[in-house]
């Protein structure tokens, strides 16, 4: 368990606690403040995935300018710890089960898309290898990647054949042995991925049943130092069902990760729309900058104390 | 346990959503409404920031994210002031008080 996962779901617990006991408290007082704990665990989380500017604009500009408003409205429109408006309960009832329909469908949505299907694309080529005249390692080519912070890159054609020139993608014909499918029986494979350059930059690879395709998971990757060259590994332990001893046969293939940075820097850079492909945002910015002057007089007077008509006894 | 993947991300952002959508139907109070509005709008700025760190989406989910921000503080002082002037003319901030244009 890493840091940043023991931070995220300590932070995501008080993001959702303080979220519903904004809904189930009573006292108006008692919402704010659970609605300053749960702004700010949100920032935190934006700190988290390296979003660092927004997380201080969070910070600053919710946390510490609309909450702080809506505590001055709090006070100025009467809000006591005697006050008390309680919504009946079959208010309380229907909202609760739309609420939770309402979570369902999101909550099935969310877990029957790949998200990650957008991040990346598997290759189409397949190649045939061999290492030596016994037994050959295959590992279909994988192309270089740009990384943002997760990546789930496919690894196909993993097999081992027989023979000078083997199929790429061997299937397992009536083998029942406990051993991963191969063209070998009994032949035992392990893929492995390894980069020079990584400074807290994680890899996992899983390979189910140890079949012909594998998943090298990315993880932590703008700790990845820019274009580095990652080898992921296939190897067959041979005949004495050991690694790393020297009848283990090899393949490597390389490729490139690129990792992108997302940091404040960049939020600038998008800004004044210095890079090259893509739009400047300085335009939007400013208007929503007028935008935001103009409500704010316009809010000022409209909340101007009002002259009252005294009705003289 | 496996690295944070962009699931439990957007599963955080949809608690959110649906506390801020939940707080916004059931409250009497306005300034309960508008923390429900305030909910909402964070659940979306998680869902940006979200897309912006798992998909090449890349920094322009933080722009958007900014914008949000700018634009929800704009909301909350214009909705602060038309509370405050419900509360001067009916004495309450019952939302239920304000039916005046009831048939």
């Amino acid at each position: 368990m890493q840091l940043d996962e023991v931070l995220f779901w300590v932070f995501a617990i008080i993001a959702c606690a303080g979220a519903i006991s904004v809904v189930l408290s009573q006292n108006i007082v008692r919402m704010a403040v659970s609605l300053i704990a749960s702004l700010s665990s949100v920032s935190v989380l934006f700190f988290l995935m390296g979003a660092e500017f927004v997380g201080v604009a969070q910070l600053m500009v919710y946390v510490g300018g609309t909450v702080v408003l809506l505590i001055f409205g709090v006070m100025l429109t009467g809000g006591s710890p005697t006050t008390n408006l309680k919504t009946s309960p079959a208010d309380v009832f229907v909202a609760a089960g739309i609420g939770a329909l309402f979570l369902l469908i999101i909550g099935t949505t969310l877990g029957a898309v790949d998200w990650t299907h957008g991040a990346t694309s598997s290759p189409h080529a397949t190649t045939l290898e061999a290492n030596s005249t016994a037994a050959s390692l295959t590992l279909d080519p994988i192309q270089d990647y740009k990384v943002h912070r997760y990546l789930a890159i496919p690894l196909t054609g993993i097999g081992v054949g027989q023979g000078e020139a083997a199929d790429a993608n061997h299937s397992p014909a009536k083998d029942n042995n406990e051993s991963p499918k191969s063209g070998i029986k009994g032949a035992l494979i392990r893929v492995e991925a390894t980069t020079e350059s990584h400074t807290g930059c994680r890899f996992r690879i899983d390979h189910p049943n140890h079949g012909n395709t594998a998943t090298l998971f990315v993880t932590n990757s703008n700790a990845l130092a820019s274009n580095s060259e990652v080898a992921v590994t296939v190897r067959d332990a041979g005949k004495d069902k050991h690694f790393d001893t020297d009848d283990d046969l090899r393949l490597t293939r390389k490729f490139r990760l690129t990792a992108v940075q997302n940091d404040t820097r960049s939020v600038a850079m998008a800004l004044l729309g210095a890079t090259k492909d893509d739009p400047s945002y300085l335009f939007p910015f400013e208007i929503i900058s007028m935008h935001l002057l103009v409500v704010l007089i316009g809010a000022a007077y409209l909340a101007r104390p009002k002259k009252q008509n005294v009705i003289g006894i | 346990m496996d690295s944070i993947t962009i699931n439990q991300v957007l599963w955080v952002s949809s608690i959110l959503f649906v506390c801020g959508v939940a707080c916004m139907t059931t409250k009497r109070n306005t300034i309960g409404v508008l923390m429900g509005v305030e909910l909402v709008l964070n659940a979306a700025n998680l869902n940006f920031i979200a897309f912006s760190a798992y998909t090449p989406l890349g920094v322009h989910g933080q722009i958007a994210a900014l914008f949000v921000i700018v634009l929800a503080a704009a909301e909350a002082a214009v909705a602060l002031a038309i509370a405050l002037n419900f509360y001067n003319n009916h004495e309450s901030i019952d939302v239920d008080n304000g039916n005046e244009l009831k048939g």
